[in-house]
């Protein structure tokens, strides 16, 4: 081969070109299909993860059919508790890590915190001249202080396929509130460690009760 | 060293090792530039398999451009696979309707009541107007789901073909977020 018109940097033999193609595949095989080590970063996964990234080791192993064990349906795809990373379902090119609360068939409440807030107020003096304040939340009219949260007391059932994704950290996280459940085929791995800061499993946080 | 008869014994393993050394290029080149498939499902009659009924061992076989989903050059009415919103190890094929902004009226089983495309979602739907799950089903799916582009019917070689962006059945019922109606 004669790349003597190129300029002398880019004149890479042929073999070493190939290699270097060859090596680059085999990389990308393994990060897509066994595992890789990736930053996760954002405020949604505190206090799992923090919120400057920390390095995590996501694998796609975990839901491939070959390692799922086919004695029930449920044991099919995520489970509740693990921790996933899937692409975020309202901008494709980007991916986003978050918590399996639900899968196929649960009945999930979208906002689970509570809206009504309460605070102290003084109440008016008895007959003796003893004020005191207690905690209320609603006001002198009867009203509640705060009205309810989007999605609180609304239920969903989740649809074959699919899971409800949501950040640990329920306060300041885009997930499946916002954008409903997740098809499983948009999963690409779980998140079995973080491996900067201190490195530790994950293990199954869910406890039957 | 005892030399057997047989095909297998001459091959030396620095061949072998030569040779697999190209596999992860060829997985890699399936997965991210083209690839092959077949097609099973009479969900997109009559552009794929019109004549399953009469041939049912007949399946077409595709070319699937998947470098095209990676850059996200791809348009409404452009056929694409994507896996099944229901079923993640099943791969659909289907003709991407509308994209997120827009407003498309669904066909039954959905009420017939415009629906706002989200962001980061598209709508699909079958060219069967008979037997075909779709977003008419399961609404609206995330781009994430696709997964190629469908380019050409390679095989039976009759029917050899490029496939055409088209409207499908979506003839009058999406409004764009430009505000056309197509």
């Amino acid at each position: 081969m004669s790349f003597s018109r190129l300029p002398r940097l880019l004149r890479i033999p042929l073999p070493t070109l190939i290699r270097t193609v060859q090596i680059v595949a085999v990389y990308h095989l393994f990060t897509t299909d066994i595992a890789s080590i990736r930053p996760c970063g954002g405020f949604s996964m505190l206090p799992t993860l923090s919120h400057d990234g920390d390095w995590v080791l996501i694998s796609p192993l975990p839901y491939r059919s070959v390692f799922r064990s086919s004695s029930s349906s449920s044991a099919r795809g995520p489970r509740r508790g693990d921790l996933v990373v899937s692409i975020n379902p309202m901008k494709p090119n980007e991916t986003v890590c978050k918590r399996v609360i639900g899968i196929q068939g649960d009945i999930i409440e979208v906002e689970p915190r509570r809206g009504r807030e309460s605070i102290w107020m003084a109440e008016e003096d008895d007959e003796l001249g003893n004020g005191r304040v207690i905690l209320r939340d609603v006001d002198s009219e009867g009203r509640p202080l705060r009205s309810r949260r989007k999605g609180e007391g609304q239920w969903v059932k989740i649809p074959k396929g699919h899971v409800w994704l949501q950040g640990d950290n329920i306060s300041n996280s885009t997930d499946s509130r916002m954008y409903g459940p997740v098809p499983v085929g948009i999963i690409t791995g779980k998140v079995l460690a973080r491996v900067h800061p201190n490195f530790t499993w994950f293990s199954d946080p869910v406890q039957s009760v | 060293m005892t030399s057997k008869a047989g095909p297998f014994r001459r091959i030396p393993l620095r061949e072998v090792i030569r040779i697999a050394a190209w596999i992860p290029v060829g997985i890699f080149f399936t997965r991210n530039v083209y690839s092959l498939a077949h097609i099973t499902g009479v969900s997109m009659q009559p552009t794929f398999n019109p004549n399953l009924s009469t041939s049912p061992l007949h399946h077409d076989v595709v070319l699937l451009e998947r470098w095209s989903i990676r850059m996200h050059q791809y348009c409404r009415g452009d056929v694409v696979t994507l896996w099944s919103p229901q079923n993640p190890d099943l791969l659909t094929t289907k003709r991407v309707v509308a994209f997120e902004g827009d407003l498309v009226t669904p066909l039954p089983p959905s009420a017939p009541t415009p629906i706002r495309i989200p962001p980061g979602h598209a709508w699909v739907e079958g060219d069967s107007h008979y037997d075909s799950l779709d977003s008419n089903t399961y609404g609206p799916i995330p781009l994430g789901l696709i997964n190629s582009r469908v380019t050409y019917i390679l095989w039976p070689f009759t029917r050899f073909r490029p496939v055409v962006n088209g409207l499908g059945k979506a003839k009058g019922r999406v409004r764009r977020f430009t505000g056309e109606v197509i």
